[in-house]
């Protein structure tokens, strides 16, 4: 399963690759979170967040939610599993500090 | 596919609820698509205090309502919202209610929608009056639904915006003239992107408020995120400026939703530096 790391303008965004066994875990992990009615609030510039692709939805990681869009329908759900700051340390080592700052926070 | 309708109206009893069928419901959507004035804006929120408040329509049980209130259609949040003109998308939905409405309620929908749209539950829609004075003649015309499609925003970047051209490329400064940046350290000086700009055809400029005949291009500007990337903003024929983040829609606004008068003074979030003004014109080569 790739991810984009959602930050830039004009360089295209980072993507990466994650190891089978992460993707599954993270899947399952998606699969039991609680769902909301929150909104996702998105920023124009800076970090937006990581998109997770897999089986034709796009999953978007930011701000306490995780949001899953598949054939044009989108539910949000409750990031009660720390998956955020899961893939956010998966940046720092890949050299992303400087982007990711202290997304986990938000 | 049916769709549920709610008409948000109550405060204290439910609010009513009725199904429209398939082939009404066929409508519904034709109506969304003759709009074409898209916005990356959202509604801040539900709109008035007491009495109608919009419609919330679901394709199912679990798709995301779309919102429609005072012209505003909002799919959620993964489509842009919808601007139209006039009230007829929900005088349509009105109509659909049949007698799932009393004559009291139908009759007080109807004098509020006798009201012209108001688009102040979004934020940062800019009166025009407040956009400084556009000095250049060939300044492009703030029109986002062009550059907000499948086909063309994932494509396509800040820099492609500024220039108002679509190469479907993510272009880079520098690329098409073999000078590309190298570093994002610095705005000028070896490797940065002003002069990876400079070598594609675009001109610094201390300012935006020089005369600019046709053919003479419109300002751009050039800030950036140090060591991270970098970020460009155009000046529309409005006066205000607008861009693209990557590849997010186009919109009009700031960090923090407010009009783009400038670039140099508008929260930017990371892109901390602001660079220097620029002048681009249709000529320039971008790759």
């Amino acid at each position: 399963m790739d991810v984009e790391l959602d930050a830039f303008s004009g360089r295209p965004n980072p993507k990466w690759t994650l190891s089978a066994d992460k993707a599954s875990r993270i899947l399952k992990q998606i699969a039991s979170l609680p769902e909301t009615n929150d909104t996702l609030h998105i920023p124009d510039l800076g970090f937006r967040g990581f998109v997770l692709r897999s089986g034709g939805r796009s999953i978007r990681v930011f701000g306490g939610l995780v949001t899953i869009e598949s054939a044009g329908v989108t539910k949000a759900h409750r990031d009660t599993a720390g998956i955020l700051k899961d893939l956010t340390e998966d940046a720092r080592k890949r050299g992303f500090e400087a982007v990711v700052g202290d997304s986990a926070k938000h | 596919m049916s769709l549920t309708v709610t008409l948000n109206v109550f405060s204290g009893r439910p609010n009513p609820v009725w199904t429209v069928p398939e082939g009404a419901a066929a409508e519904f959507t034709d109506r969304m698509s003759s709009i074409s004035t898209t916005s990356n804006l959202k509604p801040v929120g539900v709109m008035g205090a007491l009495g109608y408040r919009g419609f919330s329509v679901r394709r199912n049980e679990e798709s995301d309502a779309i919102h429609v209130h005072a012209g505003v259609i909002d799919p959620g949040h993964a489509s842009p919202t919808l601007l139209a003109t006039d009230r007829e998308i929900e005088k349509w939905l009105l109509s659909t209610a049949g007698a799932h409405l009393t004559a009291a309620v139908k009759t007080h929908v109807e004098e509020s929608l006798a009201g012209p749209v108001s688009h102040e539950a979004l934020r940062g829609v800019p009166p025009p009056s407040r956009c400084p004075a556009c000095n250049a003649v060939d300044a492009p015309v703030y029109n986002p639904a062009i550059w907000n499609t499948p086909a063309v925003q994932p494509h396509n970047n800040c820099y492609n915006y500024a220039n108002n051209r679509i190469t479907n490329t993510f272009a880079q400064p520098g690329r098409a003239t073999g000078h590309m940046y190298t570093q994002l350290k610095t705005c000028t000086g070896v490797g940065a992107v002003e002069p990876a700009a400079v070598s594609d055809g675009l001109v610094a400029s201390a300012n935006f408020s020089g005369h600019l005949a046709a053919r003479h291009g419109w300002y751009v500007a050039l800030v950036l995120w140090p060591n991270v990337d970098y970020h460009w903003y155009r000046q529309d024929k409005v006066g205000c400026w607008s861009h693209k983040p990557g590849s997010t829609a186009a919109r009009n606004v700031d960090n923090a939703g407010h009009t783009i008068t400038d670039p140099k003074t508008a929260n930017r979030g990371p892109y901390t530096v602001f660079c220097t003004y620029m002048i681009t014109k249709a000529s320039v080569h971008i790759k």
